[in-house]
Order: structure tokens, then C-alpha cells, then sequence
């Protein structure tokens, strides 16, 4: 009997979380020179044309709009990956401690002021740990003009901020130690401000994705130094 | 950092202590040196250490030396406080991060190391720590000190001291087994202390110098009833003395006492750079500690052909050769007729001679091979489980060992629930393998910054 490899693979899948090396990757694993051919053919788009860039996490996902040079903008969007848990594990507390207090007022002929002390802890406990939550984080680089800092948030609301690209004086990669950690933050060196210009305020990528919007926005400024010195 | 990585006999050493730049004193030195030489050797140093004021974060020094200067307030005499499972989450990120494989601390009166090699030793990374005071027994301060030593050195891998007497002092501290401590002294940059070009001439004034912090601990009682008996009987000789103290007052009062404003030179507190151009106006150079493991301020004055005249106590005598330092009892007749023997010596010292002695003798590259030796003996050292560990720190006392232990139970416990979280922010999955439909995830990467993989799904249908 013969064995037939069928091929399956979730169309979606690969637009969100399959990038060039990992289709290199699954194309060395694969034995048969009859699904090798049917994987090339499946991801030939992806493999010569490359628009969408991204790399995925457990919590952040990645990704790179390369529309310039054909539109004025270079984007780079780090999304975070909503995940149920937290609200499930979050509420589930709230609602267990509730569930003690009426226990404790019904058959344990407490008084109802525990009941509104739980209650009370309830929603300090929701409002803390489930604050404005933020969907994702942007940098549009328009060359020679700008980068814009963009936070959306859950409820839809967007923050920009716009740094002309004459107040940038270079951006860097710093670790930051607080009393308990140590992480990566990528950041803007601004010309007449003692402090920097943090590009993603509410989250933290890892360094692997830093790298990526740091050496596009260092290609920015490089090339807006290379035009203000010829103009010189 | 490449060549690091594929060099299995090159090491990742922590440098942990309370004490570094922008402090200045023996113990940081020592590490700033010891570290400098490590680096050249081609091993990775990273140190982690307080915050000092604003300077906060990571910095790097020359030669690419990388210190952490963790957010932790300092509350007594630059000793961070002590919370015992505090510094747990940050040792553990900087250990994983920087990849380390052995963990070096300094100094028994510093609360960051205690901690940091407490920590180190539960994840399980090998300990290496230096001593580099003498304590007493008798005080309240040193049986508590002592103690919190003999919890840390229960299980530490390997020890340092920077003299044979240190090594006795601490062994019998502790109850460490004296198979474990090494003895390497400290060192001197000779290349910062060379003799002066031309120097004032012996003929018209002798002068002696003192540098050092006016504590009683340095001797300063001595000094205040040494200088007058001396200036009484050699009238040529000058004094010159450099640092600051609480009993500065009372060499004040003793200059004022005895009119002594003309032959005694009081310069306050000295900075570090310019302690060489104070020296070099010396003929002598006088220490009078009561203590003192090793003192590296007498290799720095023979290194820029001073004689020394100090006092016989803890590591000194095993400092300098015998011609190049005149040894006394803590007494004040003693050392007066030990300043006298050094002047009769003073006509057969050549400074030049007594410095290429001196490069010879001490070096911190020579300091540095001697560590790297330690570290491979370290590293030898086999892995031990939770339970053989307890045993050790059940023998350190009657109740003191149960404490010990308990202490060792829940650090652990703390650092598998940090592992647990920190696995469960990060989402961890492990592969499944199921018979009927065989479904991978594919790992490609996992990092401390997350775990970074790429997931695809195959079905492979028969």
C-alpha cells in the first residue's frame, strides 16, 4: 500500500505567523520530492514577494508593512496577543471571594458590611488588574519628515505623538534594570530634552523585534543626515 | 562573544558586592583590577552591584566590563538592606541573561554578596567568594557578622583570602575546611606608583609620610603619641599627613599641644589619583594599623621606593621582605625605636631597585591566573541536589543550623514558584506527540525574552 502524504496547511496561518525562515525550515524537514514541490508551490508567493514581515511570540506579534518605497511610510505594528486567561483567572477571584462573604453572611450569621467590604475589594481588585488595556503599538516612519508614535487602545482610542525627524538625534537600544528585572526598551536620543523618547510606552517586545524598527528607524536618520550634509 | 562561546575553558564570572566604583577603597579595587586582568585573559566579567545615587542601570567600563548597578537604597555603610529573598528575581534575570557560570564574591560585610551567593548556590551555579578583612570574635557585631558568614561559607564552592593569616582568621570564623580556602594576596598597579625623578634630599629633612583613613581601627592613638617622641628626638624629621576621620581632632589638638604646626602637615582627606604624588615626597611611610589583613597602602608606598615602618599585626608581616620594612609592636616606645632603625636604614635604599622589585613581586595579571585556577577548581566540583546541601548547613549550630536550613527550603521554594510564573507569563508549551494524528510545534528559539517560536501545523493523514 502506498502511503499518501496529504498536505494540509490553515491558509490564514501563513499571513499571520510564517516567515522566510520558517518556510526554509519546514522545506528542509520534508523527505518526499513530491511534497516538497507541493509546499514550494504553496508558498511560492510568500517566498518570492515578502510584502508582510513578522516574527510571533507567545504574548507579541510582530509586524512590518513594507509599503515604501512605493507609499511614504514604513510601518512597524507590535500587537499583543489578547489572551482570556487573565479576565477568566482575574473574575474568577473576584467572584470566589464574594461567594465567601455571602457564605459567611447567610449561614455564618456575619454582618453585611463584609459583604460590601468584598464587593469593594472586588472592584479595586477588577480596576487594578484589568486597567486600559492596549491593543497595539505603531511606528510610522515617513522618511525625512517624521516618526510618528502611535498607542491603540481596546475601546478604539488612538494616542500619536510626532517626533520631526531634525529632533532625533539617534535611536538606541537600552537595558533598563528595575529592583526586580531587566529588559530591553528601544528609545529616541531628542535634541534639546533631558529625557528619552520611549517609542513603545505600554509594551515590551522582546530584543529580536527591537531590532527590526531600530535599524529601520537608524536607516532614517542616517539618510536624513547624508541629505542635510549635501544640502551643507 | 563568539569566541567566548565556543571556548569551554573560558569562564562568565559575576563579581558581586556592596562595594565598586564610584567608591574607592581596597575592595574595590581589587575587583576593578582583578576583573581587568580577567578580561584580558579572555574570560567575560560582568559586575553587579548597589546603585550609587543617579548612577543606576547598566554601565559599561573599560575594556567592555559590564556593571549592573541594581535600584536597592544602601542604608549602612553602603550595605544594601538586607531583605533576604529580595534580590532573588534580579541575581536570577542577570544570572540567566549574561549566562554565567561562576559567581565571585567579595567582602564578608556586605549584604548584597550574602544574598547574591545565597541565591546562586539554590539556582545552582558554582560560588567563589574572597575575604578580604580580618574580624574579631568578642563584639556583638562580629558573632552576628560570623555567623551570617558561616551560613553563607556552609555551602559555598570555593574561598579566597589575601593572606595566610586572613586564611586562619576566616576558617576559624566560619568552619569552613581549610582544603577549600586559597590564598592569594592582592596586588599593586606599579605602573601608577613609581619613584619620584628626583627626590628631596635625605641630608637636609627626613620626611615621613602617613596616609590613611584617621579611624581608630588605622592606629591613629599611636600616631598622636608617636609623632611628638619623635619629632622631639630627630629635630630633621617632618611629618606629612594625608586623610581624613573621626579622630583627625585629636592629631589637631596634638599638633596644637606640642607646636608642632611647622613640622607637621595636615592635607585632609587625599583623592585616590593623587595619593602617588603625595608619597613621593616621602622618605618613609609610616602605618600604625591595630588591624589589617593585608595592607595594600604599604605595597603602594614601597612600590614608589618609600621604606616602611608598620606595625606587626595580621597579614603585614607577610606583605613585604624584611629589608624593605621595619616591623613594631602597637606600642609607642616600639615604633619609635623602629622609626629610628629605618632612618639609620634610610642611606642603603635605592627607591629605583625597590620598585623593580616590587613589579616583580606583585602583579594583578599574576593575581588573576592564580583566580582562573580557583574557577577551573570550582567548576570541577560536582553537582549537588537540595537535600545533600541541607546537610551542611545543619552542622553550622544547634538552632542556628535549623534556621540556616529552613532559610535554604523556602528560597527554593520562592525560586521554583518564580520559575513557575515567570513559565507561565512566557506561556510555555511542551510538544505533544499523539499516535492517531501527529501534531508538532515546531521551537525554534526560547530566550529569556520570551519564548520565540513559530507554530505550524501538519497533518499528516493515512
Amino acid at each position: 500500500t502506498s502511503s499518501k502524504f496529504c498536505l494540509k496547511v490553515d491558509e490564514r496561518q501563513i499571513h499571520k505567523n510564517l516567515t522566510g525562515h520558517s518556510i526554509r525550515s519546514i522545506l528542509k524537514k520534508v523527505q518526499s520530492p513530491l511534497l516538497f514541490r507541493s509546499v514550494f508551490s504553496t508558498f511560492k508567493a510568500e517566498i518570492i514577494r515578502m510584502v508582510e514581515f513578522s516574527i510571533s511570540n507567545a504574548r507579541y506579534t510582530y509586524v512590518h508593512d513594507q509599503k515604501y518605497p512605493s507609499e511614504n511610510a514604513d510601518m512597524h505594528h507590535i500587537v499583543l496577543r489578547r489572551s482570556g486567561s487573565k479576565y477568566v483567572f482575574v473574575y474568577a477571584s473576584a467572584l470566589f471571594v464574594l461567594a465567601c462573604a455571602i457564605y459567611l453572611y447567610f449561614l455564618e450569621e456575619k454582618s453585611t458590611s463584609l459583604v460590601y467590604y468584598s464587593l469593594l475589594f472586588d472592584i479595586i481588585l477588577v480596576k487594578l488588574l484589568l486597567r486600559k488595556p492596549v491593543n497595539k503599538e505603531s511606528v510610522v516612519i515617513m522618511p525625512a519628515f517624521g516618526v510618528q508614535l502611535e498607542t491603540h487602545y481596546m475601546s478604539g482610542k488612538v494616542i500619536r505623538c510626532f517626533v520631526p525627524i531634525d529632533k532625533i538625534l539617534k535611536p538606541v537600544l537600552l537595558e533598563c534594570v528595575t529592583p526586580v528585572t531587566c529588559y530591553w526598551t528601544l528609545s529616541l536620543i531628542v535634541r534639546d530634552e533631558s529625557e528619552m523618547v520611549l517609542v513603545f510606552k505600554n509594551l515590551r517586545p522582546p530584543i529580536k523585534m527591537l531590532v527590526h524598527v531600530w535599524k529601520a528607524l537608524c536607516a532614517a536618520t542616517d539618510n536624513k543626515e547624508e541629505t542635510s550634509t549635501h544640502t551643507k | 562573544m563568539g569566541a567566548n562561546d565556543d571556548d569551554p575553558r573560558k569562564h562568565r564570572i559575576l563579581m558581586v558586592s556592596d562595594f565598586f566604583y564610584p567608591n574607592f577603597g581596597g575592595v574595590e579595587n581589587h575587583i576593578y583590577y582583578l576583573s581587568q586582568c580577567l578580561l584580558n585573559l579572555g574570560h567575560k566579567v560582568v559586575v553587579a552591584t548597589h546603585a550609587y545615587g543617579n548612577r543606576s542601570g547598566v554601565r559599561y567600563m573599560t575594556g567592555g566590563l559590564k556593571v549592573y548597578y541594581v535600584p536597592w537604597r544602601p542604608f549602612v555603610m553602603q550595605n544594601t538592606f538586607p531583605t533576604i529573598y529580595g534580590l532573588l528575581p534580579i541575581i536570577r534575570t542577570i544570572l540567566i541573561r549574561e549566562r554565567i557560570t561562576v559567581v565571585h564574591g567579595h567582602q564578608a560585610f556586605s549584604t548584597f554578596c550574602h544574598e547574591a551567593l545565597m541565591h546562586a548556590r539554590t539556582m545552582g551555579y558554582k560560588v567563589v567568594f574572597t575575604d578580604h578583612s580580618l574580624y574579631g570574635f568578642a563584639d556583638v557585631g562580629s558573632i552576628h557578622m560570623n555567623k551570617v558568614l558561616q551560613f553563607t561559607l556552609a555551602d559555598v564552592t570555593q574561598a579566597i583570602c589575601v593572606s595566610h593569616t586572613s586564611k586562619e582568621n576566616t576558617v576559624l570564623r566560619s568552619g569552613l575546611p581549610p582544603e577549600k580556602v586559597f590564598v592569594i594576596p592582592n596586588a599593586v598597579d606599579t605602573s601608577m606608583f613609581t619613584p619620584a625623578v628626583d627626590r628631596p634630599k635625605r641630608s637636609e629633612q627626613i620626611v615621613i609620610v602617613v596616609i590613611s583613613r584617621l579611624v581608630y581601627r588605622k592606629g591613629v592613638d599611636l600616631l598622636v603619641e608617636v609623632i611628638p617622641e619623635v619629632c622631639r628626638i630627630h629635630p630633621n624629621v617632618r611629618f606629612i599627613v594625608g586623610g581624613d576621620g573621626a579622630k583627625r581632632v585629636r592629631l589637631e589638638e596634638m599638633r596644637e599641644k606640642h607646636s608642632l604646626q611647622d613640622r607637621v602637615e595636615m592635607l585632609g582627606a587625599v583623592p585616590h589619583a593623587q595619593v602617588r604624588s603625595v608619597l613621593i615626597r616621602g622618605h618613609i611611610f609610616l602605618n600604625s594599623s591595630l588591624t589589617e589583613a593585608f595592607c595594600i597602602a604599604i605595597l603602594e608606598a614601597a612600590s614608589c621606593g618609600l621604606l616602611t615602618v608598620s606595625t606587626r599585626v595580621g597579614g603585614v608581616p607577610e606583605v613585604l621582605p624584611d629589608d624593605m620594612v621595619v616591623l613594631a609592636e602597637p606600642d609607642p616606645s616600639d615604633m619609635v625605636y623602629a622609626i629610628k632603625k629605618a632612618i639609620y636604614m634610610l642611606p642603603k635604599i635605592d627607591p629605583q631597585d625597590m620598585h623593580n622589585r616590587m613589579r616583580e613581586l606583585y602583579d594583578w595579571n599574576d593575581v588573576a591566573k592564580r583566580t582562573e585556577i580557583v574557577y577551573d577548581r570550582a567548576l570541577k566540583c560536582s553537582n549537588q541536589k537540595l537535600l545533600e546541601r541541607l546537610s551542611r548547613y545543619l552542622c553550622c549550630g544547634a538552632w542556628a543550623g535549623k534556621l540556616f536550613c529552613l532559610v535554604m527550603i523556602v528560597g527554593y521554594l520562592f525560586w521554583q514558584l518564580l520559575e513557575l510564573w515567570q513559565m507561565i507569563l512566557r506561556r510555555c508549551r511542551i510538544s505533544l506527540f499523539r499516535k492517531t494524528v501527529m501534531k508538532r510545534f515546531w521551537k525554534i528559539h526560547n530566550d529569556i525574552n520570551g519564548v520565540f517560536w513559530c507554530t505550524t501545523e501538519f497533518c499528516f493523514a493515512h
